[in-house]
């Protein structure tokens, strides 16, 4: 500890006393470099506009070929409106300070409607099993162990709400019917076990297990 | 010379209530802990859920462990250095009792739901208003202490003192501003992002001015005294200490990085947080190098080996808060176990070992005597230490795992782990391990407590201790160079100048950020969609502050893809405009909330409220059966709607009028559903109103808001 002399002041409190040490030289530099840092993170994301917010990060995110819109900013960035990512202007180009005080476009959802891929139903033993196992994980809290139904309806008689093809299962578990209660499985299950899983729902049909809840929707003849 | 008395007295009192309510917070803390390895631990009553523990057991170390041993330590040094008996015994006699009355009140409140779910300030209106008399008293008597003070210059201890108390003030008195609707039931001016911005400059200062700066104080005076050695530099504390308090307020908005709060608002939380590692080493390294010379001692005297853990823990929290801030290590941490880890490294380890320390030193010199037992002493030490780690490394460990869990994609590109529960139950290992270390730490507070109470019955206390004083010397002239320091000299005879400026260090911050928020409308861009809740759904969110859901459920899905497949659209500053006060959270022991509205069928959600295992297997939240049976207080809600509308929320005209009609017939279509399902329901339950909250939460976005406008004649 040489680079302190250890001077020690006149003064004493209750006994303490202090020593007029000078700073500890890489205590005064860390400094700096936390003060000079700061000022450059600053700058970069809030002056020059350089670094990506949030909502930008989140874009590129999502969609590796995404590019970033010429952004402009005013007042350092503080003052600037927000873009929905599903808005679909979302390349466009006008100056923020046309759009200031706009309000925001509502936001939009993917949509069942919009799905025109085809679903066929598989029968071969290892898909079945395959749902049987994506069933119990997911789906026997709602709509039993046999499928019998319970909060959810039974899918093993002969009515269907949202009709009974393979392309309407399919698409009940993938966008669900969140109003009456039917998650949307499509983040949770990929396009593959959706299939495995209706596929093997289409098996219960006709299996009448207990304690089966009673007919809901419109009946549907083999 | 005169002849004056220190009171002893009321630094035993506060030493006792330390040690007391130091015994009964770890305890209800590992209640908690244990309420997260088996939901067993629940009890099974509405007032034991972890919901409620988790509050009760933060305030119980922050306001009654950490806060009696804050005066205990003032009131001992003040005095001292001061060389001034305390001002007055009536004010001593009225902090003590009135500070003790809050604690009570908290724990007669808290666990039964009275909360305004603001973290760490969760305590309701009228003991906000205690709190902030008892508060003043305790300033009265500071200052009028350091007014007929014998001392011309204040030591630095003395500072930090002044800066904590100036500071919490500007904190208590800015984040309590609510409109009270009933006994005990208040509703915060700010809403949604202003509101989360307040609390967090709150919550996070009240780690800095309640658990940091008061404890510099005591460090400066303690660990000298008990170390017989100089403070190292006088230089570096005048630097620290001011850089410290001016940076520390800004430092806030990084328990907000990546929500909805606006950017330059997170940004400036970050790059203050990183600034403010070096100031806050300054205390460490004045810490530690005044041992220089006395670390012989260190291996044998318990007092110093507190102090050194104490000192070290807070060197490594602070390292780790500014690591915590940058924005790519809070991605991982935020809402995970990392961060209880890391408060647990300075509340354990900086508060906890630096009170023991403190408590060591001072009870057996006000009574006369020697500790009882130096050997149990030491035996603390080790069952302490190894306590904090085995608290906190396993909390590390559980926090990254979690965390990478919920971000684990498959090569196709869905969630590797979709099911939330998967990743609570992956992490139970840890939380065992973690209530392990928990039950070492609070197994040496014990033996301390006991090793206390034993050196108090040998000894006899100095209630007044009689000193001779010299009278206060007259002020060096300006042109003894032997001070150094810019005048600083100057300020620390000047109370009342010192006190001011630090006012204006530490006020700037918190309106810079505060300001913009405030009136810059684009920083809430607004959303048209979105609109006030319904009459039952507000009532079922003050179910939801009532339950203290927040505690274990966020509702701010931050813009990652892991979290915008997992729940839904990330979370947008302008849904948040009517929710007074915002229910954000700050920890994901279950999933994030915000877009749970429609997710889920009415019956899930009443099943699941009933016993959650039934619709989850294995999970760990408790059962909140008696939702279905307690009633919510239905003439209170065209009170509720006014309140709202006083706070700016656009109610339509006259919906206070037909409030209650309107919470009846949204009451009774719940019941209709759930009658489908073979379900019978109360229309008045708090389940029905917390349902339909659920139920609302995220929808505004998708313009799914609840209709509020006057219902036809046929409909009624």
């Amino acid at each position: 500890m040489s680079e302190h002399d250890d001077k020690l002041l006149s003064h004493d409190y209750d006994g303490i006393k202090e020593l007029d040490n000078n700073l500890p030289r890489w205590w005064v530099g860390l400094f700096w470099v936390t003060v000079v840092w700061g000022v450059l993170y600053f700058v970069y994301y809030h002056g020059l506009n350089i670094g990506p917010d949030s909502a930008t990060e989140y874009l590129m995110e999502i969609d590796p070929n995404y590019q970033p819109p010429l952004r402009n900013h005013l007042l350092f960035g503080i003052v600037k409106t927000y873009r929905s990512p599903y808005s679909p202007e979302r390349t466009d180009k006008t100056p923020f300070s046309a759009t200031l005080g706009e309000p925001t476009e509502a936001y939009v959802e993917e949509t069942r409607e919009g799905d025109t891929l085809s679903y066929t139903l598989l029968t071969e033993p290892e898909a079945i099993s395959s749902g049987l196992e994506v069933y119990i994980k997911n789906c026997v809290q709602c709509h039993g162990a046999s499928g019998e139904g319970g909060i959810g309806p039974n899918l093993t008689d002969q009515y269907w709400l949202h009709g009974a093809e393979t392309v309407d299962v399919v698409k009940s578990i993938k966008y669900g019917y969140p109003a009456k209660g039917m998650i949307a499985w499509r983040t949770f299950l990929s396009s593959e076990k959706l299939i495995e899983v209706a596929s093997y729902i289409q098996t219960l049909r006709g299996t009448n297990p207990s304690g089966g809840k009673g007919p809901q929707g419109d009946l549907v003849e083999d | 010379m005169d002849r004056i008395k220190y009171d002893n007295r009321i630094v035993r009192d506060f030493a006792m209530a330390t040690s007391i309510w130091g015994v009964v917070g770890m305890l209800v803390g590992l209640l908690a802990a244990l309420q997260l390895v088996d939901p067993m631990f629940n009890l099974n009553a509405p007032h034991s859920t972890f919901s409620h523990i988790r509050p009760l057991h933060t305030n119980a170390v922050i306001f009654a462990f950490v806060g009696n041993a804050i005066f205990m330590g003032v009131y001992y040094s003040l005095q001292r250095l001061c060389k001034a008996r305390i001002f007055s015994n009536l004010l001593s006699r009225l902090h003590f009792w009135g500070w003790q009355l809050i604690i009570v009140s908290a724990v007669a409140t808290l666990p039964l739901g009275l909360t305004t779910s603001k973290e760490y300030a969760e305590l309701e209106w009228p003991i906000d208003i205690m709190i902030a008399i008892v508060w003043i008293i305790f300033g009265l008597n500071m200052f009028a202490t350091i007014m007929k003070r014998r001392e011309k210059h204040m030591y630095v201890a003395i500072w930090f003192y002044i800066g904590t108390w100036v500071t919490v003030t500007l904190l208590h008195i800015v984040n309590s501003v609510e409109l009270p609707i009933a006994f005990m039931k208040s509703y915060p001016v700010y809403a949604g992002v202003q509101d989360a911005l307040v609390q967090w400059w709150y919550g996070h200062n009240a780690v800095a001015f309640f658990l940091t700066t008061p404890f510099l104080g005591l460090m400066y005076y303690f660990l000298p005294k008990a170390a017989n050695r100089p403070v190292f530099s006088y230089r570096l504390s005048i630097i620290h200490f001011w850089s410290l308090i001016f940076l520390y307020i800004w430092a806030g908005p990084h328990h907000l990085l990546y929500t909805s709060l606006p950017d330059w608002a997170q940004s400036l939380g970050v790059v203050f947080s990183i600034m403010l590692l070096a100031p806050s080493w300054g205390g460490m390294l004045n810490g530690l190098l005044t041992l220089r010379g006395a670390w012989d001692r260190v291996r044998d005297d318990h007092v110093l080996k507190f102090m050194v853990v104490a000192v070290t823990a807070y060197g490594m929290a602070t390292f780790e808060g500014p690591m915590l801030s940058i924005k790519s290590v809070n991605a991982i941490a935020h809402y995970t176990d990392w961060i209880i880890a890391h408060v647990h490294v300075g509340a354990l380890g900086w508060n906890g070992f630096l009170t023991f320390g403190i408590l060591y030193w001072i009870i057996p010199r006000i009574y006369n005597t020697k500790i009882w037992s130096s050997r149990l002493a030491g035996y603390h030490f080790w069952i302490g230490f190894l306590g904090i780690l085995v608290y906190t490394l396993p909390m590390y460990f559980s926090g990254i795992t979690q965390s990478l869990m919920w971000k684990e994609f498959t090569p196709e590109g869905y969630l590797l782990y979709p099911n939330f529960l998967e990743t609570t139950l992956q992490i139970i290992p840890m939380h065992i391990i973690r209530a392990v270390g928990g039950g070492m730490y609070l197994t040496g507070a014990i033996m301390m407590l006991y090793n206390l109470l034993k050196t108090m019955k040998q000894g006899s206390l100095i209630a007044d201790e009689e000193v001779s004083v010299s009278p206060m010397m007259p002020e060096e002239s300006s042109k003894d160079k032997s001070h150094p320091g810019w005048g600083h000299r100057w300020l620390e005879g000047r109370p009342a100048q010192f006190t001011a400026l630090t006012l204006i260090a530490v006020t700037i911050g918190g309106v810079i950020e505060f300001v913009p928020t405030f009136l810059i409308k684009s920083n809430i861009p607004t959303i048209e969609s979105v609109k006030p809740y319904s009459a039952l759904e507000l009532a079922g969110r003050d179910v939801y502050i009532e339950e203290g859901c927040n505690n274990c459920h966020t509702q701010m899905i931050r813009p990652f893809r892991s979290e915008t497949e997992r729940y839904g659209e990330y979370s947008k500053a302008g849904e948040f405009v009517y929710d007074h006060p915002h229910l954000w959270g700050s920890k994901r022991t279950g999933p994030d909330l915000h877009r749970i509205g429609g997710k889920y069928p009415d019956a899930w959600h009443y099943a699941h409220f009933l016993d959650p295992n039934s619709m989850s297997p294995g999970s760990i939240m408790p059962s909140y059966h008696w939702l279905a049976r307690k009633k919510f207080d239905i003439e209170l809600v065209p009170k509720m709607i006014g309140a709202m509308r006083t706070l700016g929320v656009p109610y339509p005209d006259g919906y206070e009028e037909r409030s209650i009609r309107h919470y009846r017939k949204q009451a009774n279509a719940f019941i209709l559903e759930l009658k489908n399902s073979n379900i019978d329901a109360d229309a008045e339950s708090k389940m029905i109103a917390l349902i339909a909250y659920m139920q609302r939460l995220g929808k505004d976005i998708k313009g799914q808001a609840t209709d509020l406008s006057e219902t036809t004649e046929e409909e009624q």
